[in-house]
């Protein structure tokens, strides 16, 4: 018996990351123009056609943004989020390797991950300056470095609070937050842009 | 020729790619002496004693990505005639309606031939293919589901898996006739039903068996072997081939 309360308080004390697996459906939220708007350094600036139209990637967050779903598949070392958009994918490293110091720009960014208590905290920097954050045509530099906070509320919902830290382009950072809703019943289906370009 | 080109330019790619990604150890690789993976250690194996096919994965060469009946003699390829003539006009346009020239993914069974590496991932549901060329992502559905019965056709077409004894097998349906099967231009219909056996050999090694069901284009299934082989301490690169694809204009063929 004694040997018993012994072995339980000597146990580690393990607590299971929350599962955040699944096919989210975004909704609400497609433009962060409310709260970048007023921050922007440069708002005479042109926005350009929508870098999209060349069927290159969405960056991060305007994926998140949706309205198109994602899929979360979640392992011990890395949580993967499958995009129908695109049908890109992300990786987010969650083995505690840092962020790289001096990556390539790329369009999705690098992104590590890790547990603040029920919240996944994704860190991503190194993006190039050629996407849009959202579908408003909000822009970025290369110096962008977005930070999304999932959590999962309940089962049949997601919230990812996601902060945008742009010192070249925007006067402070910002937080907005996207909802997801659950959708059991559906798989994402390809979506190859170049088919689909209208 | 062009096929030979065209596959060059991927490899070309990877080749230098792989110098500026930042290295990451791979958890878990057995080890030599020195420190470098042991690309003949035994195969691993899953909590559930099947082997681990999870890891990093290269096509050997540019060889089945030219071809995919590159082992094969021609005439042990068994083509309706249709798909003959099909083949034989693609060889002698080079290649130039070839999807993959105006940034159009490769396809089911190709994919894996590209020279770009594949990471496969296994989760409790699916086993994930994620690959590096077009960032671009496959789902193979473990969870017991059968196969559609009319699917919408796609470049990956639907898959779902099971492991039987060492092997994983994937059977894949609902491909677009619009996907080449190689750069030569070997063609696939939307009546194809793909069986890809995944085995582990070792570490390092493993064969993919393909075994082609189309009855559409072929007189009968017809079955050949690739040979990836592991990558390890690195990850995969993001690929974005709209990003680059200035030369759409200069393809040449008739």
């Amino acid at each position: 018996m004694i040997a018993a309360v012994v072995f339980l308080a000597l146990a580690p004390h393990v607590v299971a990351a929350p599962d955040l697996s699944g096919v989210w459906e975004p909704e609400g939220l497609q433009s962060m123009h409310a709260a970048a708007g007023p921050l922007l350094l440069h708002p005479e600036a042109a926005k350009g056609q929508d870098p999209d139209a060349n069927c290159t990637l969405s960056g991060i967050p305007r994926l998140d943004l949706g309205p198109k779903p994602f899929k979360i598949l979640q392992s011990p070392d890395e949580v993967v989020i499958l995009y129908q958009a695109f049908t890109t994918f992300r990786q987010v490293f969650t083995d505690g390797r840092p962020l790289p110091s001096d990556p390539q720009p790329s369009w999705l960014g690098y992104s590590v991950g890790k547990w603040d208590g029920d919240t996944l905290v994704v860190d991503t920097v190194g993006f190039n300056d050629t996407t849009w954050l959202d579908n408003a045509g909000t822009p970025h530099s290369e110096s962008l470095h977005v930070t999304e906070r999932f959590h999962r509320r309940d089962t049949g919902h997601l919230d990812i609070q996601i902060t945008v830290d742009d010192p070249k382009t925007f006067r402070h950072p910002f937080t907005v937050t996207q909802h997801a809703r659950l959708a059991p019943a559906i798989e994402l289906t390809e979506f190859i842009c170049l088919e689909n370009r209208k | 020729m062009k096929s030979f080109f065209v596959a060059c330019a991927f490899l070309f790619f990877v080749t230098i790619a792989h110098g500026q990604w930042l290295n990451y150890p791979t958890k878990n690789a057995p080890r030599t002496k020195d420190g470098k993976p042991d690309m003949s250690a035994p195969t691993p194996r899953t909590k559930d004693g099947e082997p681990d096919i999870t890891g990093i994965w290269l096509a050997n060469g540019l060889k089945y990505l030219i071809s995919i009946a590159a082992d094969l003699k021609p005439d042990e390829v068994p083509f309706q005639p249709w798909a003959a003539v099909l083949y034989k006009e693609r060889r002698e346009n080079l290649g130039r309606d070839d999807p993959n020239n105006l940034c159009l993914p490769s396809g089911t069974p190709e994919k894996e031939a590209v020279t770009s590496p594949f990471k496969i991932m296994q989760f409790p549901d699916e086993m994930l293919i994620l690959y590096e060329s077009r960032t671009i992502y496959r789902q193979i559905f473990t969870d017991g589901r059968p196969l559609p019965k009319d699917p919408t056709p796609t470049w990956q077409g639907y898959s779902i898996g099971r492991w039987e004894g060492d092997d994983f097998v994937v059977e894949t349906i609902g491909i677009t006739s619009k996907v080449w099967m190689d750069t030569n231009g070997h063609p696939i219909t939307e009546a194809a039903h793909v069986t890809e056996r995944f085995r582990r050999h070792d570490y390092g090694h493993m064969d993919i068996q393909i075994t082609i069901d189309d009855p559409k284009a072929y007189t009968k299934p017809w079955t050949i072997v690739e040979n990836p082989h592991l990558l390890a301490d690195t990850e995969l690169l993001e690929s974005v081939c709209e990003e680059n694809n200035k030369d759409a204009r200069h393809i040449v063929g008739k």
